[in-house]
């Protein structure tokens, strides 16, 4: 029988080899992740579920085991935007499930994923009874903290969309792969979402990717991006 | 809510803090230093400020009497992502950051209230991004 989505889900943190590179919450102690494995859920997720929607009341926390998603919010004035690209390891859902107050994010997977799901009362109970899962816990909420700072900084200081667009790729980069035509960039977000990141449109988006070609800044094969001036990036983004 | 977490934590911090006074101007932390500590502000408001590639400081927020300085810093022990600086003159408890991981150690009820407090934070920070962004 075919596994969903092609992921072959692992049961248990116990014994899930994913769970050094995931690190913090994943990597705990036996007992605490013994704990964990005995109140969790796991599911498989298709590209483009959604976990949790904005404003809905918070039914406990999800651990993103493998695969990515999407936080989305919705300015002010309407639009959506992209706060931030969880990661393998990621708790997503805690802030509210702490404060007892509607999701202030939405989270849809960009990729097939496993995810782990853990009710509100059960996720208390586990942080009361282990400090272990209370310190990797704060480091989360920390880490989300200072990418929202980051996140308004860059909102704050007036970038042009195209310097706005090259910051992304670079900071994109330091997970991307070396290869001889550069850096290799798996991009799974549309042009649109692109745009959501950047608060841009998403006609602007594909007009400066273009542009980024024909300026040779980089190339596109496929799904893959490669970085082939980083330097010449860089100094679009320190002018 | 975020009156009684905070108040949870600094009666177990008590007694292990150091009564600071500012006035109007000077500055608790900078932007890119290591944290030393958490400050609580006790009275008095003080100015989150970053800075511009120009070099110019940009507001990002304003602290209010009750409000605890560098949590989220010292728990990842990364740099000061902004520079505070006091608006009025300024009485804050400073609590070193070793002592302020050791009231965690002893008292684990302490860590729900810091969580809560951080997951304000984050919170608070989502809605300025909401705000921010709207053209």
């Amino acid at each position: 029988m075919p596994s969903p989505y092609n992921l072959a889900l692992v049961e248990h943190c116990s014994n899930c080899p994913q769970r050094e590179t995931n690190g913090g919450f994943c990597n705990m102690a036996a007992e605490p992740v013994e704990a964990l494995d005995s109140m969790k859920f796991t599911g498989a997720y298709p590209k483009g579920a959604l976990l949790f929607v904005e404003g809905e009341q918070p039914r406990g926390v999800f651990v993103l085991c493998r695969g990515q998603a999407k936080l989305t919010t919705t300015s002010s004035d309407g639009r959506t935007l992209i706060v931030r690209i969880a990661k393998p390891g990621e708790i997503l859902g805690v802030s509210a499930a702490m404060l007892g107050k509607p999701y202030e994010v939405s989270a849809e997977t960009l990729e097939a994923s496993q995810v782990s799901f853990v009710r509100r009362d059960d996720f208390l109970r586990l942080l009361s009874s282990y400090s272990e899962a209370c310190i990797h816990t704060a480091q989360q909420l920390s880490e989300k903290y200072e990418a929202a700072q980051r996140e308004i900084r860059s909102l704050g200081l007036a970038h042009t969309t195209s310097e706005k667009l090259a910051r992304l790729l670079l900071n994109w980069s330091g997970s991307g792969e070396e290869t001889p035509q550069g850096t290799r960039l798996q991009v799974l977000l549309t042009h649109e979402e692109i745009g959501q990141m950047i608060g841009t449109t998403r006609e602007t988006v594909t007009r400066l990717l273009s542009e980024f070609k024909r300026k040779k800044l980089i190339t596109v094969k496929g799904s893959s991006l490669f970085l082939t001036a980083k330097a010449e990036l860089r100094e679009m983004v320190s002018t | 809510m975020d009156r009684v977490n905070r108040s949870v934590i600094e009666t177990n911090l008590a007694g292990r803090e150091t009564l600071l006074r500012y006035s109007a101007g000077q500055t608790l932390f900078r932007e890119g230093e290591t944290p030393r500590g958490v400050y609580v502000l006790h009275s008095g408001t003080v100015d989150l400020l970053f800075s511009a590639r120009d070099g110019s400081a940009k507001p990002l927020r304003e602290a209010q009497p009750g409000q605890i300085l560098g949590l989220s810093c010292v728990v990842t022990q990364r740099p000061h992502d902004c520079t505070a600086t006091a608006a009025e003159p300024c009485e804050v408890a400073f609590i070193e950051r070793d002592d302020f991981l050791r009231a965690l150690d002893d008292s684990p009820a302490v860590w729900f209230s810091v969580l809560r407090v951080l997951s304000s934070e984050v919170n608070a920070v989502y809605d300025d991004i909401r705000t921010m962004a709207a053209r």
